[in-house]
């Protein structure tokens, strides 16, 4: 594949959903909505709310897998609960884990009401080296990152400092328009 | 040291190729790991025996601190401070089972190590993979500290410090620190720090995963730095103590041992320690004032101070039992560290299990009810309730069961039986039942490694001392 830079396609931190690591989970569920509303002819809103230090450090990613998970605190003591199914445990195995560990026995609005009080911090995962990419990096590059690494979202640094945030839906929003510009 | 730095710098190339796909920096993890200055300093030393076969080729490698027992070829490696225990190989003539089958083994079986990297590893058992029945190959593999490869062929993988592949054919997988894989087969596994995964089949499945950030304060390790916590420190308190036993010829006793029990002189005796009937005590293991009742084993690099083993205990390569009493008959797997405190004693009931890579660390008295079992980090009641549970109870489990961090499907009842048939032939084999032969005449029987250990020779074998070739050892056959 053609070798092409990704700046065009770092979304500035400061047009990003942004909130204070001290920030409870409605404030971020409210800052995502109001840059979708912010951003009506994007075609694809922004899944993630990125979240700063006091020092306007970037500490964290916030998704939307992230928020669901916040709603049921239980998933927090089970640990990656992600990656059980690569472990040869059976589908109806990790289906019978609702009732075995009472998941989700509230009501949902209750539960709901509740994980809003949560802070973001108390559930953000910690940022990994395959969270960051430099601005300088190919397309090739980005897209291998992002196979590797699962992760919805990148953080595109300059000089070691965080200056965007790199979506898969772009990326893949870019590919999509070279195939359909391929002649068959 | 010219071709030694060569060599060091192929493996480590030759390794990267398998871990690319997980954007696994290897070569960052690697290369801080031991000075190759260190590799000068420390002479290979093989085991002679009438009861093992002694076979070694040793070819283009350093074998710095390292031991070989039984049939091995090491070509285009680098070995540092490792065991490589060839006392369970499978011998010509024997049939080996496989599901239904029984295959006839056609020669000795044979360790075979090529381009890897072993830093203080653990190599023993023998192949249980039937595709290599006389080759327990361990190849393009970088193994860190305190790795054990038991049992299992390993191509393509990076072992960090404390984990530990067992019975398990693996490739091109990264084992993550204290981390612990029984699982037949594996490929292209990225396995997390903290994970322990017993995996039998469709029969059962047992999984369990450290929180990181407890384990951290444990074993911590990153590119770039070398591996630290608290495993390592207390590791490093002790260093000088193996010194003294690996610098000395003749290395003077201080215990009376009984006929029937076997310590071997690459172990640290420490004074007030007393040693059973059938009692195996492995080499680089380390016992200070404690009391190891008959049939009790202390394997390779496991520690036991101011603790009491009742007898018939297990204490599998790496465990670590500190102000401990252990009912009779308790297993404690791999790399466990079991610590309990001068004035908070921990006591383990008899028959309990305690799974590999468990950690006990309490700052309060606890008790261990005997018949339990017991996994994960316990540091206090809370914890021990959330991760043991009477084997009883566990023998009651019918299709799955899951608690805290711990996932379990399959049938409770086969997975108990087969703990307790490994358990069972893990005491036979070192010799604990030496004297319940019951048979009443001469006749020897049940003999194990405690007896058959009793009078190994050791020969030293050195690198080239200076040149080019300063730190290689040269082409070393070595035939009964």
């Amino acid at each position: 594949m053609k070798s092409t830079d990704i700046k065009e396609m770092i979304i500035p931190l400061s047009e990003y959903a942004t909130v204070d690591e001290d920030a409870y989970l409605y404030e971020a569920v409210a800052e995502l909505e109001m840059t979708h509303e912010k951003s009506e002819n994007n075609l694809y809103p922004h899944r993630s709310v990125v979240i700063l230090s006091k020092e306007g450090e970037v500490e964290g990613i916030l998704t939307y897998l992230d928020v669901l998970k916040s709603l049921e605190p239980k998933y927090l003591a089970m640990g990656d609960v992600s990656s059980l199914s690569r472990f040869g445990l059976s589908h109806e195995y990790l289906k019978s884990m609702l009732d075995t560990h009472n998941l989700f026995e509230e009501p949902l609005d209750h539960v709901c009401r509740k994980a809003s009080e949560l802070k973001v911090k108390d559930f953000i995962r910690p940022l990994s080296e395959s969270d960051f990419i430099g601005e300088d990096a190919t397309l090739n590059e980005l897209i291998h990152q992002f196979v590797v690494g699962h992760c919805p979202s990148i953080l595109a640094t300059r000089g070691g400092k965080v200056i965007g945030v790199l979506r898969l839906a772009d990326v893949f929003h870019e590919i999509s328009a070279r195939i359909k510009s391929c002649r068959i | 040291m010219e071709e030694l730095n060569k060599l060091f710098d192929r493996i480590i190339k030759r390794s990267i190729i398998n871990f690319q796909k997980f954007d696994y920096d290897a070569i960052a993890s690697s290369r801080k790991l031991i000075s190759l200055k260190q590799m000068l300093k420390f002479y290979g030393f093989y085991g002679i025996s009438p009861n093992h076969p002694l076979n070694f080729h040793f070819q283009r490698s350093n074998l710095a601190g390292s031991y070989f027992l039984g049939k091995c070829r090491v070509n285009n490696s680098i070995l540092y401070k490792s065991d490589i225990r060839g006392d369970e190989l499978k011998k010509k003539g024997e049939q080996f089972r496989h599901g239904e089958f029984e295959i006839p083994v056609t020669t000795d079986e044979r360790i075979d190590i090529e381009d890897t990297f072993l830093i203080k590893t653990l190599v023993h058992n023998f192949s249980h993979d039937p595709k290599t029945l006389e080759n327990f190959f361990i190849k393009d593999t970088i193994a860190t500290h305190y790795a054990n490869i038991h049992g299992s062929p390993s191509l393509g993988c990076f072992m960090e410090p404390f984990s530990t592949v067992d019975l398990t054919t693996v490739r091109d997988c990264i084992i993550g620190r204290f981390s612990y894989v029984q699982a037949g087969e594996i490929s292209s596994l990225n396995i997390k720090p903290g994970t322990v995964w017993v995996r039998s089949g469709n029969d059962f499945n047992f999984l369990y995963q450290y929180n990181i950030d407890d384990l951290n304060d444990y074993i911590y390790f990153a590119p770039d730095r070398l591996p630290q916590g608290i495993f390592l420190d207390f590791m490093e308190d002790r260093k000088e103590a193996f010194q003294r036993v690996f610098e000395t010829v003749n290395v003077e006793q201080i215990i009376s041992i009984p006929d029937s029990a076997s310590v071997d002189r690459y172990a640290v005796i420490k004074p007030k320690t007393q040693i059973g009937k059938n009692v195996l005590v492995a080499q680089r293991a380390f016992i200070q004032n404690s009391w190891l009742g008959k049939g009790a084993n202390a394997q390779e690099n496991c520690f036991i101070i101011n603790s009491v083993l009742e007898g018939n205990d297990v204490t599998a390569h790496g465990a670590k039992i500190i102000e401990a009493h252990l009912g009779e008959g308790v297993f404690v797997g791999f790399n466990s560290f079991l610590r309990g405190r001068p004035d908070f004693r921990l006591e383990i009931g008899k028959g309990c299990i305690v799974m590999p890579h468990t950690i006990i660390d309490i700052r309060k008295p606890l008790v261990i009810p005997e018949g339990h079992i017991v996994w994960g980090m316990v540091r206090n009641q809370e914890e021990l309730e959330l991760n043991s549970m009477p084997i009883e109870k566990f023998k009651e489990i019918k299709t799955g069961f899951s608690r805290g961090s711990m996932f379990f499907e399959g049938d409770g009842d086969v997975f108990i039986t087969a703990f307790k048939e490994r358990i069972h032939h893990i005491l036979e084999a070192n010799g604990a039942f030496f004297e319940d032969s019951g048979s009443g005449d001469d006749e020897v029987k049940y003999e194990g490694h405690a007896q058959k250990n009793q009078n190994l020779s050791f020969n030293t074998i050195q690198p080239y001392p200076e040149g080019e070739l300063e730190g290689l050892y040269p082409t070393i056959v070595i035939n009964p």
